[in-house]
């Protein structure tokens, strides 16, 4: 457990390090990353950030909705719904904080209403 | 300070969810708060979160996060100018504090502030956006506990933000450009899940993300170019 919990402060600080040297190291250096010798090219490293959190978002509401459908149509409807709704407030809204509380008070609603919690 | 409002706005209510989301994951809220407090990303820290939960080791969690801040090289390159008379040390500083919403805020309004005060506007709008996140994650954290003993289904709903944040932070990021690269990530990701290989869908689905954007169509930014 000690071993365990010594890891977990480890990998936060290790991941704090990496973030701040990313943020930082523009800043140190002349060389303009990513645009490297040319300003303004595009290469295919512009979408990794978009492809990096797409296929994290997949591997994060997969397994949920997976459980979901074997809990049964209500709790599947459920994620679903309220998914929607997160994405519906956002684009009304524009505030992802606004979304995010909507979206999880939305999924408390259907469960609630479905009877599941 | 009026420039950060909508940070810190939009700050509190994620990063009270991250607190909350942390303990009821089974993390201490100090480890949970120190998350916020070291890290300061709020995508990592789910990130991290979802780790946990899953049991994915550290070093593949710490590679995986490095990718995802690859974009932070962006965001400094481009503030780099604007801030040209300020000293390096408080650069540096600035950089602590550069997450998306910070740097999408100073890329729209660095320009009308004086060049000798960007420096200092930089630090205050970070400074507070750093603040609404550490003071939402520990309120969270602490309260979000007791709130969730007293109202069960609270409990049951809060793991909904951490699908929900990424579902978000993908429609943030996204751009017409990159719809090809998106929908390959995604489609590689959800046939390696299906496959079992969780941790080879993030690093594979970035990849045929990026080499997608090198195939031909109107939805491609380099292709189209």
């Amino acid at each position: 457990m000690s071993s365990h919990l010594n890891e977990a402060w480890v990998a936060i600080i290790a991941m704090g390090a990496v973030t701040f040297a990313t943020r930082a190291l523009p800043f140190v250096f002349k060389r303009n990353f990513v645009e490297g010798k040319s300003p303004g090219k595009k290469t295919p490293l512009n979408a990794l950030g978009p492809s990096l959190l797409a296929a994290i978002a997949v591997v994060a509401i997969m397994p949920d909705l997976r459980d979901a459908a074997v809990d049964g149509v209500q709790p599947f409807a459920s994620y679903l719904v309220s998914l929607l709704a997160t994405l519906a407030v956002l684009r009304l809204s524009r505030s992802a904080g606004l979304a995010l509380m909507i979206g999880v008070a939305c999924y408390a609603l259907c469960l609630s209403v479905a009877g599941v919690a | 300070m009026s420039s950060s409002m909508p940070v810190v706005i939009g700050y509190l209510p994620i990063a009270f969810a991250f607190g909350m989301t942390g303990v009821t994951h089974g993390v201490s809220p100090e480890m949970t708060i120190a998350m916020s407090a070291i890290i300061f990303a709020g995508a990592s820290q789910f990130v991290l979160l979802a780790a946990i939960s899953a049991s994915t080791p550290w070093l593949w969690v710490i590679g995986l996060c490095a990718l995802m801040d690859i974009r932070h090289l962006l965001y400094g390159s481009l503030l780099k100018a604007p801030l040209g008379n300020t000293a390096t040390p408080r650069k540096l500083g600035i950089a602590f504090f550069l997450t998306d919403e910070v740097f999408a805020t100073a890329l729209i309004r660095l320009s009308a502030v004086n060049a000798a005060d960007r420096g200092i506007w930089m630090m205050r709008m970070g400074g507070c956006s750093y603040l609404a996140w550490v003071m939402g994650t520990a309120l969270g954290a602490y309260l979000g506990l007791q709130l969730s003993e007293s109202i069960p289904l609270l409990a049951k709903a809060m793991p909904f933000a951490l699908p929900a944040l990424f579902l978000i932070l993908v429609h943030e990021t996204f751009k017409p450009g990159h719809r090809t690269a998106i929908i390959a990530a995604a489609l590689t990701a959800c046939a390696l899940w299906a496959a079992g290989l969780s941790g080879l869908a993030l690093l594979l689905g970035a990849f045929v993300g990026c080499v997608s954007t090198l195939w031909g169509g109107k939805d491609n930014e380099l292709a189209s170019e």
